[in-house]
């Protein structure tokens, strides 16, 4: 809890990325320095647009952030047509971050899907500019437009690529379960961190529990408030005694700690 | 030219509260969630998420859904439990001087007053709010909160365990053809206030799929959409008792909370438009007195309509 803002957040700069994908830089002065794998409420300003939006930080500078915008609905959609000037009420940075050493020294694995590159793209630089660990990154969209290349592209050792149609020499054709299961071959004992479509991290999942890889996961989940109030985004924990919430417990998890993907019953 | 600034304090029962700015049940979990941002002790007070006896761990996905212009929630009452409140939460609470009213929901009839029993063993808070009309459970919850004869008993022991200096809320549901009848029998039992409203019965459609969104098909709706829903609610409860009216439904700004006063309410909550704004009544707090002044009124029930009566 310590360390979050509230306030107004100017757009600095918008910036394409991908079909249907922006990067919106915005200045805000936040108490604290924001760390991979949290995110912040970004409310889009619009009268039929009652809740903020939960938005991964992709990088956060001095007094700059900057967050990945995929068109999903109307709020995402006026978000991504900002212009430098405006400006949306902001509140963060919110959630846990990746912090286990286990996974932060490596050897790693990354694997994420659409938006899910946002978290572990930011993580995966920051490790290898440190000098920590250089993850190896998996990124898979649908189609080559689907790649945030201008996004990918700033990781120097790169990612592998995957689409599910369209390959060019450059991509591997099929689905980031089939990098997974040749990059865990290839790095024994590798833990694994992963975030993108659900059904995609149930996948990555499957694939660690049978090779007994650590996994964390960073979730994504319908959120009224971003901080813990309105359970409206829990997850079971474990033992199932109680209610684990995405936006404060979370994101991050290590898979251990939740019943993931397990139904709730009342 | 001096001027007096607006006396904001509101007499609930035994208790005066400073000012009539409360926040919603459910909707600024246990007032110590936003202490950083919006501290508790300004407001006229925090309406607790509701406690039950036992913690309960709530309805299964999805649990809200956003409308054009309201929210729908079908949380299940997910709670820490009354025991975990007192131990964990209200010494905090007490810490940082905020207006305790804790809100409450029994299994059965007896239920309610044994919870007001277990709380009135340690001190730091005001009153109780009885939630009789939550949609969102499979027993209890409407099923109280529909009949004005069970209401009127529920609200008789509620009383009856209250510890004499404590405030007494009960908290009515509009999915009903007279919101009234249900303030009448509350008043008959001993409540202090009534609170108008909780949510308005809704279900969104999965047309695709056939079927309604939520699994328990309707949810509970709130939002800035059922404001004038529930200014007519606490119109039509102001005219029907004459204890203090607590209003809640739909505020997202001072004006809206105003607008409470002259149907007839003393006191509001701000809810639903905290989760995305959860220093909004905070900052109504901060606007009252400048607004109230603007509009000539030395306090909030110099707003009261005049034709109320009839």
């Amino acid at each position: 809890m310590p360390g979050r803002g509230l306030g107004m957040a100017r757009v600095l700069a918008n910036t394409g990325v991908a079909r249907d994908t922006v990067v919106l830089t915005m200045a805000i002065d936040l108490p604290t320095q924001a760390r991979p794998g949290q995110f912040a409420m970004v409310h889009p300003m619009r009268t039929d647009c009652l809740l903020a939006r939960p938005f991964s930080i992709l990088d956060h500078r001095d007094g700059e952030l900057d967050i990945l915008i995929k068109v999903a609905g109307k709020g995402s959609a006026s978000m991504a047509v900002a212009r430098p000037g405006d400006e949306m009420r902001l509140f963060g940075p919110l959630g846990q971050s990746f912090d286990a050493p286990r996974l932060l020294d490596g050897p790693s694995i990354f694997v994420a899907g659409g938006v899910g590159v946002v978290p572990l793209h930011w993580l995966a630089r920051d490790l290898h500019s440190r000098g920590r660990s250089t993850p190896h990154c998996i990124f898979g969209g649908r189609t080559p437009a689907d790649l945030p290349t201008a996004v990918l592209t700033q990781y120097e050792p790169g990612w592998e690529l995957w689409v599910e149609d369209g390959a060019t020499e450059s991509l591997e054709t099929g689905r980031v379960t089939h990098g997974l299961q040749r990059a865990l071959e290839a790095t024994p004992g590798a833990a694994v961190a992963t975030c993108g479509p659900t059904p995609m991290m149930k996948a990555v999942a499957a694939i660690c529990e049978e090779a007994d890889a650590p996994l964390w996961v960073c979730l994504e989940e319908q959120m009224g408030c971003g901080a813990g109030v309105c359970r409206a985004c829990v997850i079971p924990s474990a033992s199932g005694d109680r209610m684990c919430t995405v936006c404060k417990e979370g994101p991050v998890f290590a898979v251990s700690d939740i019943q993931f993907g397990a139904a709730v019953a009342s | 030219m001096s001027q007096v600034s607006p006396d904001l304090s509101v007499q609930i029962g035994p208790v005066t509260f400073e000012n009539p700015i409360f926040t919603a049940s459910g909707t600024w979990g246990y007032g110590l969630e936003y202490t950083d941002i919006a501290p508790p002790g300004p407001l006229g007070g925090v309406v607790t998420k509701t406690l039950t006896m036992e913690p309960r761990l709530g309805n299964t996905q999805p649990r809200v859904r956003e409308q054009p212009h309201g929210l729908l929630n079908s949380i299940g009452l997910e709670n820490v439990g009354i025991n975990a409140f007192l131990g964990e939460k209200l010494p905090r609470l007490r810490f940082l001087n905020a207006s305790v009213i804790v809100s409450l929901a029994g299994r059965d009839e007896d239920e309610f007053a044994t919870l007001i029993q277990r709380l009135a063993q340690f001190p730091g808070w005001a009153g109780v709010e009885l939630n009789l009309s939550c949609p969102n459970v499979a027993r209890g919850g409407l099923d109280f909160g529909q009949d004005p004869v069970r209401i009127e008993r529920i609200t008789a022991l509620a009383r009856a365990a209250l510890p004499a200096d404590r405030s007494l809320w009960v908290k009515l549901t509009p999915n009903v053809s007279s919101i009234g009848d249900l303030a009448k029998a509350a008043e008959q039992g001993g409540a202090h206030a009534v609170t108008c409203i909780n949510t308005v019965l809704g279900v969104e459609v999965n047309l695709q799929e056939r079927r309604p969104v939520f699994p328990r098909a309707v949810a509970g709706y709130s939002g800035p959409a059922i404001l004038p829903i529930a200014l007519a609610k606490v119109l039509e409860t102001a005219r029907a008792v004459s204890i203090p009216v607590v209003g809640v439904g739909g505020i997202g700004s001072i004006d809206d909370a105003l607008a409470f006063f002259v149907v007839g309410a003393s006191a509001v909550q701000v809810g639903t438009s905290l989760f995305p704004e959860p220093d909004l009544a905070n900052r109504m707090v901060e606007q009252f007195s400048a607004r109230l002044t603007e509009l000539g009124a030395a306090s909030p029930r110099e707003l009261r309509w005049e034709g109320l009566a009839g």
